[in-house]
């Protein structure tokens, strides 16, 4: 069951790594392609802009969720490293689950938010500015399947299934 | 929640080992929840969305995306080779190419951390087998992979404009003295040190054919922040516009050039580029939430008001402001540190006469120096790692590089010519 859920757990987080990479390269070409032609064209478009910030809030929401399945954020991690190592995964699934209830939290609220925004029209893109907003909500839900899978694996390491 | 308990709040979660963005989301989600006004809450998407959605902090990825390039192409071995050949020869010669190659690399990288694991696994071995004491060598490959940070690109210096909404174009020219200073005074250091501990004197190769080959290579360095800020004097690009040309600078030179990059590499330097965004800009969406809860409670004015009267004259202000950073840094990423409290010491700094370009590189500067200085600091981990040292040999070698940056930092607060000179005779702030 476990090993199961874990290459589930694993292929979204493969998969939302390869969205950010593809992120990345189109806001790098859409940049590249508007000095291009505004230099020897002499025309630009006003909507690449807008693209490319929302892109950016994406790409950062996405990887973020990808960090946490990692546990790759930055922290200041003197206390657990001092710890022994039954300690320290007691204490790193203890800091799960404010996170997990904030995430929650976060989810609704950023729903909300998202959902006021959905008449408001991105002057030159012309969608609705909804679409930029989704990026939290999204990173919520899918910092809430990794955060509660790594607890899971947690439960495990404290009872001694894995290393 | 006052702020107080919203600052106890903050560093017992800090302390405790919570991921330092989710550290300044918590408690900032605890401020609004427990405010009294529950409609706050709403705020804390609103604040993480508008800290990221800026334009100018697009260069930030493509700056690393840029970095990561270079680093991938091995031009970090070239610049070693070159600068081996030029001033390898004199005494404690190796340690004073580890300091040269990364002054040279900075023109192509936006961070500390991004040449130091190569030039560390380069320089550290190379230089132990010339007989230099471990604790030295990897004191100054620590010390001197700062300048990354700080020669343009750099991408706290965007953080910073961004935040302080100064122009990128004129931090960028003010960062080039103080960062070229920087590698002097380490020069410096280096050469004091080596007469001292009579570190080895060795024999260099010299051809010419080789040292055509490696200008051609150092060129390629050096030209890169030479066109950024010559573009965006000129208004052939914005700076966001200009990071993005560095990454099609960076994939010609590295494809067509030095011939070292293959298509198979692109999925990992890309993930790479992808997740070193992602964890600077989720520190930064924190970080913007964190910062409405200091506006909040007018954090600015309440400084300004607390130190009024101790602190009015320059040299006072330059020294609170320095020693606070530096307490900073100890503890928080550079990034952290600018966005939550360059604000709140702005108006001290003003009153004071320091230009905001002046004081954002005298911050900027300091915050760096945290990255080296224990007992947390990225750029000291990485070193201690690859080095294999423990922190504390390392940090005692580090004591005199973060001595002269220290020295470096009050200089750029007290001498305003330093940084301003250059943006002034490029038009860019005004004279």
């Amino acid at each position: 069951m476990y090993d199961r859920v874990k290459r589930l757990v694993d292929g979204l987080s493969s998969a939302v790594m390869i969205v950010c990479n593809v992120v990345l390269v189109i806001m790098t070409g859409v940049i590249v392609m508007l000095v291009t032609t505004r230099n020897f064209m002499g025309f630009s478009y006003a909507w690449s802009e807008e693209l490319t910030r929302y892109l950016l809030v994406w790409l950062s929401m996405l990887g973020a969720a990808v960090l946490l399945r990692r546990d790759d954020h930055i922290a200041l991690d003197l206390l657990p490293n001092a710890l022994p190592s039954k300690a320290r995964v007691g204490l790193v699934l203890a800091l799960r689950l404010p996170v997990l209830a904030f995430l929650a939290l976060l989810l609704q609220q950023s729903w909300l938010t998202a959902i006021a925004r959905a008449t408001t029209r991105a002057p030159a893109l012309g969608v609705s500015i909804s679409w930029a907003y989704a990026a939290i909500p999204v990173m919520a839900l899918l910092m809430l399947v990794f955060g509660a899978f790594n607890v899971w694996a947690d439960l495990r390491r404290l009872r001694g299934l894995d290393a | 929640m006052g702020i107080v308990e919203f600052i106890v709040l903050f560093l017992a979660l800090l302390a405790v080992g919570l991921p330092i963005g989710f550290v300044m989301l918590l408690s900032s989600a605890a401020y609004f929840l427990l405010s009294g006004n529950p409609l706050f809450l709403r705020m804390l998407p609103e604040k993480m969305f508008a800290g990221i959605d800026v334009f100018v902090l697009m260069a930030i990825p493509f700056f690393l995306l840029t970095g990561e390039i270079m680093n991938r192409a091995q031009l970090t071995d070239r610049l070693f080779t070159f600068c081996n050949m030029l001033i390898g020869r004199l005494r404690g010669g190796l340690a004073q190419v580890n300091v040269l190659a990364s002054v040279m690399f900075a023109g192509v990288t936006g961070v500390a951390l991004g040449d130091v694991a190569a030039l560390g696994k380069m320089f550290i071995p190379a230089m132990v087998r010339q007989g230099y004491d471990k604790p030295f060598t990897a004191a100054i490959t620590a010390a001197s992979s700062l300048i990354g940070a700080i020669i343009p690109p750099s991408t706290i210096i965007i953080i910073y404009a961004a935040v302080m909404n100064v122009s990128v174009g004129a931090m960028f020219a003010a960062a080039i003295f103080p960062g070229l200073l920087l590698g002097v005074a380490m020069m410096g250091v280096v050469q004091w040190l080596s007469w001292k501990r009579q570190y080895p004197k060795v024999h260099v190769e010299v051809t010419p054919m080789g040292l055509a080959i490696g200008f051609r290579d150092a060129f390629f360095a050096i030209i890169m922040p030479i066109i950024i800020i010559r573009g965006i004097i000129v208004g052939w690009f914005t700076p966001t516009e200009a990071a993005a040309i560095c990454v099609v600078y960076s994939l010609v030179v590295g494809t067509l050039f030095l011939r070292t990059i293959r298509l198979a590499d692109f999925p990992s330097i890309l993930s790479t580029a992808s997740l070193d965004t992602a964890r600077l800009f989720f520190i930064i969406a924190g970080a913007s939430a964190v910062s409405w809860v200091f506006a909040m409670e007018n954090m600015p004015a309440l400084v300004t008001s607390l130190l009024a009267g101790v602190a009015e004259d320059r040299l006072t202000v330059v020294l609170i402001i320095t020693a606070f950073f530096l307490f900073c840094g100890l503890w928080l990423d550079a990034s952290i540190s600018i966005i939550l409290f360059a604000p709140v010491v702005l108006p001290l700094a003003l009153k004071a006469g320091l230009h905001p370009v002046q004081l954002g590189i005298m911050l900027i500067v300091n915050c760096v120096l945290g990255l080296i200085t224990p007992p947390v600091g990225n750029v000291l981990f990485v070193v201690s790692n690859v080095a294999r040292l423990g922190i504390g040999a390392l940090s005692r070698a580090l004591v005199p590089f973060i001595g002269v940056g220290v020295a470096v930092v009050l200089l750029i607060g007290l001498w305003p010519d330093l940084t301003l000179a250059l943006p002034r005779a490029f038009g860019l702030i005004r004279p």
